[in-house]
């Protein structure tokens, strides 16, 4: 009650995190961007076929990739590209998140950073005071004007693939490293999410896109085309001269702390180990390439392209794996230890969001089609792809990368009773500085029985390298713990 | 809107705007439904009790606006055609008759209490709902604190614990007496001591509170609530035909046949089981 008797609705204090941000989810895709494709399905389903069509409906929620992923990246504070073309709704789904951060629309509006041929390093990040540059004695003296939008927690570049190769290097300093130089002056952007749009699938715009700046991307995530029976909605913006991004309710903005805690939440669910092991599996197989190296340690992706040459140079008929059956023949490359992390941070974001207590392996496979869509690359000369079934792999992005995983899924369900001793020997071999030098023998030995083992019963294929690579390591770890004890001989 | 004045009007207008703006789970739709319904009958009801203050009158509407815009906009009235909590209860039915009677000094404060109480109830949907029945007819704005007080002492009071190893009590609930064609489905715990029945064929939902010492009460028709996990172990519950084994201890359950649907309240001390052919409930009270 107010002083002179009238009823005041306090300050509300918000609920549970989690239930602010699927209320956020639900707005967005039900008030403002409306997608049709709810392309992240979980749960049991049921499938209705027809002819040559399939359609699943699912038991659970499914969320739709162009609105969650911004969000998750919101959580994270990651980095993330929306590609598709014009007018699809990218900058708005950008906008809108700045909007959930807290800023003002015209902040944010202005704040947006715009590619296109001509911007600078100095367009970009800032440039230095002229009365500075006139009487500076030394690069010290000189004070740099930094842009405003650099220390926002939400960052948006439109088209960033416009922006010249030397003006991406500067971004990429930004995106990286969180901080960027000028005249030797330092400013620091933060934790921030990234939010990159392109019109072009392949980032091919006025610009290459440097390798760098690409790798730095987590997730990329395609837009969805328009329905018509959002046309009503359409109809009524013309009418009210309203616009999706125009706002987002109170009680949906998000403060300061509040994004910090739900970062602190997320970081804190757990991933059980045989989902990393899954994980680790899967990626695993992408980097092998038999034909790279007769050496073990060599038989990779790398030591081909070091080497100026290609999977589909290689990956014949002279390779003796079957190409229907392994995943390294689908693919140019492997990926880096970074997009495990994203996967990773990902995949505990959208745990939290769903209220689950930890990742799962349902988790990794709705994720990995955005995580690695611009990783992966396809060797399109695979006989894989020469099967009719296989061909709209060629097209569709992430159906290849959902069916490289469920493929990764059954060979590790296969696979597992094989590698149990390994893995235990793996798990007997964390703390080998509390082994005498005689159990140091007898793992050393076991360890070679081990992969004798290994190498008798299965062909050399991205699994079996995988656990050789790790029984070569933990045998070498052995004997470096030996030598500490002087017990090596 | 034709009787309420201009400023009210604006109030209105101004609230429909923000309603958006403010809430992502705002619903016009039963915002108006509340304004032109309820509100305008209170707004007739206070400028009969008050002819000569039509100011005083004007506060109150605008507060109780406001309230009704939040409660709107936070989800606690979320149709248009009926109540669904007890605060929507109230501020559909409750104060739009009752408090045009309070004088106008204390109006203010009334609408605040009555807010207050509501939705802390809110937060255990269970207790809400089962306020909302309780009070239905009897409510009085001035004794309200009381009145939900006098009915919650006897349902949060803590219970001794149930002692599955003694005598058993037996009652028939007939639903029928509730809901003429209810045909009970799906039991589930709502709260350590209520039990959600729902129907086998309708979309119907009834409530029991379960009380020791033969004082088990049908609530009546609710809102289906979110289920309770119990977390007291339960008694190891075996059916036969007619009888039920309940930790070790047989117990005649005449006509029963096997049952339907079971679920055992471990907490509160029960077990509630349904016949495939039957609008009755078995439910087996431990001492």
């Amino acid at each position: 009650m107010s002083g002179d008797g009238r009823v005041e609705i306090a300050q509300r204090r918000d609920g549970g995190l989690i239930d602010k941000f699927q209320r956020a989810y639900r707005w967005i895709s039900e008030q403002a961007i409306l997608p049709t494709v709810a392309d992240l399905e979980f749960g049991p389903s049921v499938k209705l076929a027809q002819g040559e069509l399939t359609i699943s409906l699912h038991e659970q929620e499914s969320f739709s990739s162009f609105i969650l992923l911004p969000l998750l990246t919101l959580m994270t504070s990651r980095r993330m590209v929306f590609v598709g073309a014009p007018g699809r709704g990218k900058t708005s789904v950008a906008v809108l998140m700045s909007l959930l951060a807290g800023y003002p629309l015209e902040q944010v509006r202005r704040a947006v950073q715009h590619g296109h041929p001509q911007l600078t390093i100095g367009d970009l990040l800032g440039s230095p005071l002229p009365s500075d540059l006139v009487q500076a004695k030394s690069a010290q003296d000189i004070r740099v004007s930094w842009r405003d939008w650099i220390t926002l927690r939400v960052k948006v570049i439109d088209e960033y693939n416009r922006i010249p190769t030397k003006t991406q290097s500067a971004l990429l300093s930004l995106m990286a490293e969180g901080y960027a130089e000028l005249y030797e002056q330092l400013v620091e952007s933060g934790n921030s999410a990234w939010y990159l749009t392109a019109n072009d699938e392949m980032g091919g715009g006025t610009f290459p896109v440097i390798e760098a700046l690409k790798d730095r991307i987590d997730v990329v995530v395609r837009c969805t085309p328009f329905h018509s029976q959002h046309l009503g909605v359409l109809a009524e913006r013309i009418a009210s001269a309203s616009s999706a991004e125009q706002f987002v309710p109170d009680d949906l903005i998000f403060t300061a702390a509040q994004l910090d805690e739900v970062d602190r939440e997320i970081r804190a669910v757990p991933v059980p180990n045989d989902v990393l092991d899954l994980l680790g599996f899967f990626l695993g197989q992408l980097d092998f390439c038999r034909r790279a190296s007769d050496q073990l340690e060599f038989m990779n992706k790398d030591t081909l392209h070091l080497a100026n040459r290609r999977v589909a140079h290689v990956c014949t008929e002279d390779c003796p794996l079957d190409k229907q059956l392994n995943l390294c023949s689908q693919t140019e490359n492997g990926v880096s230890p970074r997009t495990y992390q994203s996967i990773i941070h990902y995949g505990k974001a959208l745990a939290w969001f769903r209220g689950a207590g930890e990742v799962t392996a349902e988790t990794l496979r709705q994720l990995l089609p955005w995580t690695l869509f611009d990783k992966l690359h396809i060797n399109p000369q695979s006989a894989f792809f020469q099967k009719a079934e296989n061909k709209v792999y060629l097209i569709d992005r992430a159906a290849w990368i959902r069916q490289m995983f469920d493929r990764a899924l059954q060979q590790h369900a296969a696979y597992q009773k094989a590698r149990k001793p390994l893995l235990e020997l793996q798990l007997g071999c964390t703390d080998l500085d509390s082994l005498n030098a005689a159990e140091l023998k007898h793992k050393s030995e076991a360890i070679r029985k081990a992969i004798q083992e290994l190498v008798r019963r299965n062909e050399l294929n991205g699994p079996t390298h995988e656990d050789l690579v790790r029984l070569k390591g933990l045998h070498s770890r052995c004997r470096a713990a030996m030598a500490r004890r002087g017990g090596a001989k | 809107m034709d009787d309420w004045p201009t400023e009210l009007e604006r109030l209105v207008c101004q609230l429909q705007e923000d309603g958006p703006r403010r809430y992502a789970g705002w619903r016009d739709d039963v915002f108006m439904v509340i304004v032109c319904g309820p509100a305008k009958g209170m707004w007739a009801r206070m400028a009969h009790a008050e002819p000569n203050d039509p100011a005083a009158a004007q506060r109150t509407m605008a507060d109780y606006l406001r309230l009704v815009h939040e409660a709107v906009g936070l989800g606690y009235i979320r149709q248009a055609d009926r109540a669904t909590t007890f605060l929507d209860e109230c501020l559909r039915f409750f104060i739009p008759f009752h408090l045009p009677q309070v004088e106008s000094s204390l109006r203010g404060s009334v609408l605040a209490k009555v807010w207050n109480l509501a939705e802390g109830l809110a937060r255990e949907p269970w207790l809400s709902e089962y306020v909302r029945i309780r009070l239905r007819s009897e409510i009085d704005l001035m004794r309200i604190e009381k009145q939900i007080e006098a009915l919650l002492v006897p349902v949060l009071s803590p219970t001794r614990p149930a002692v599955w190893a003694g005598t058993y009590r037996i009652l028939m609930l007939n639903l029928r007496d509730e809901c003429e064609e209810f045909l009970p489905g799906e039991i589930y715990l709502a709260a350590p001591a209520v039990v959600c029945v729902r129907d086998r064929r309708h979309s119907t939902c009834l409530g029991i509170l379960l009380q020791r010492n033969g004082a088990t009460e049908l609530l009546g028709e609710i809102d289906a609530l979110p289920a309770y996990s119990d977390d007291t172990a339960a008694p190891l519950v075996e059916f036969t035909e007619n009888a039920a084994t309940i930790a070790g201890r047989r117990v005649e359950l005449p006509c029963l046949g096997r049952p339907h649907t079971w679920v055992a309240a471990p907490t509160a001390g029960f077990v509630i089981a349904s016949a495939v052919d039957s609008q009755r409930l078995w439910i087996v009270e431990a001492a």
